[in-house]
């Protein structure tokens, strides 16, 4: 997917610049994906489904990815967690980690909000995962 | 058509000394159909002691698609009221719209004459007239769609403008370390979901049996 399409801007997108630093700094991976689509009944199993869609095979492997979904027409998230951080994190932290997001969501642009959530989600990562060098 | 109508028409009368008579007009220039069919009959003298009341007339209207019978009381046995204008909605106007002027103008003289039981109908003469003007087709009108069907088709039409309207409107946009990508609706692969629960197509990336065991939340803001 990464090489058949054009890329939506070209400089480079503050979420996305947050996803490569963390690819520094870490093993594991984060994506976001924001849908605008008019029927979303299971937005955590769709999380699921596009993180076996679109996350690296690395990733998958590896178990260690992270995908945060948006439907921004329902107003409805899902964080989906690989077994490994699912399990590093604990269920607590994801918890919590959505009702940061929902607040965020509440209160400032989508936009803004995901990169709040990216930089504190990126900062446990790294510690739970530092990159292998 | 013209000619092999007036021949026909012209024949049936020697024979049966039932006079046919088709009077066919741009437009009703506001004048009632009906009416004007009336008044032409009265003066063409259609219901005089010479024909006997054996006449019929058909006035036509091609701007308004509208026509009247009327009926010589000589005829009203045969050729009831109803029965006339079922010929009018049935053979004229639905084949008109289906078929064109010639061939619902051939079939309603043709209908006229089976109707009142006319030799050259019996005789195959009526259909060998016809045929050589150029008739074409069945000597039946065309069929008339069933209100299924006209129902079927738009609700097929609405639905399908739902969907289009639904798939545009979902727009994605997918953001990873390698950049960020809108996504087209066909390469979401939502419409092969079903196809591969139902084992027809089989799934690019079949989904790891550890995905379940992962975790995370979801929920409204």
């Amino acid at each position: 997917m990464e090489t058949g399409n054009a890329p939506l801007t070209s400089s480079i997108h503050p979420i996305e610049q947050q996803l490569i630093e963390l690819a520094k700094r870490s093993s594991t991976e984060i994506r976001v994906h924001l849908s605008r689509r008019w029927i979303e009944k299971d937005p955590f199993g769709r999380a699921t489904d596009l993180y076996n869609q679109f996350a690296s095979s690395t990733a998958k492997s590896d178990e260690n990815g992270v995908l945060i979904y948006l439907n921004l027409r329902r107003r409805k998230y899902a964080i989906y967690a690989d077994r490994k951080p699912a399990q590093a994190l604990g269920a607590l932290f994801w918890d919590t980690l959505g009702v940061f997001l929902a607040s965020k969501l509440k209160n400032e642009k989508a936009e803004v909000a995901l990169t709040s959530v990216i930089a504190h989600l990126s900062e446990k990562l790294q510690h739970a995962f530092p990159a292998v060098s | 058509m013209k000619n092999a109508l007036d021949t026909l028409l012209s024949e049936h009368e020697r024979i049966t000394g039932e006079r046919i008579v088709l009077a066919l007009f741009r437009s009703t220039a506001g004048a009632d159909p009906a009416q004007k069919a009336t008044e032409l009959f009265n003066a063409w003298q259609l219901n005089s002691s010479l024909t006997r009341g054996n006449s019929v007339l058909l006035v036509f209207f091609w701007k308004e698609r509208e026509a009247h019978i009327e009926i010589g009381y000589g005829m009203e046995a045969v050729l009831p009221e109803k029965e006339a204008e079922r010929i009018i909605s049935e053979f004229l106007i639905r084949d008109l719209d289906s078929s064109g002027p010639n061939r619902a103008l051939g079939l309603t003289v043709f209908e006229l004459l089976r109707t009142l039981e006319s030799p050259l109908v019996k005789s195959g003469e009526a259909e060998r007239a016809l045929r050589s003007a150029g008739f074409q087709g069945p000597w039946a009108p065309a069929p008339r769609q069933p209100l299924w069907l006209w129902i079927l088709g738009f609700a097929a039409s609405g639905g399908l403008l739902l969907f289009t309207l639904y798939w545009l409107t979902s727009a994605e946009v997918h953001f990873s370390r390698y950049g960020n990508f809108r996504l087209r609706p066909w390469e979401l692969g939502n419409w092969k979901k079903p196809l591969i629960r139902l084992g027809i197509l089989r799934s690019k990336s079949p989904r790891p049996e550890h995905l379940g065991t992962g975790g995370g939340t979801h929920g409204n803001w």
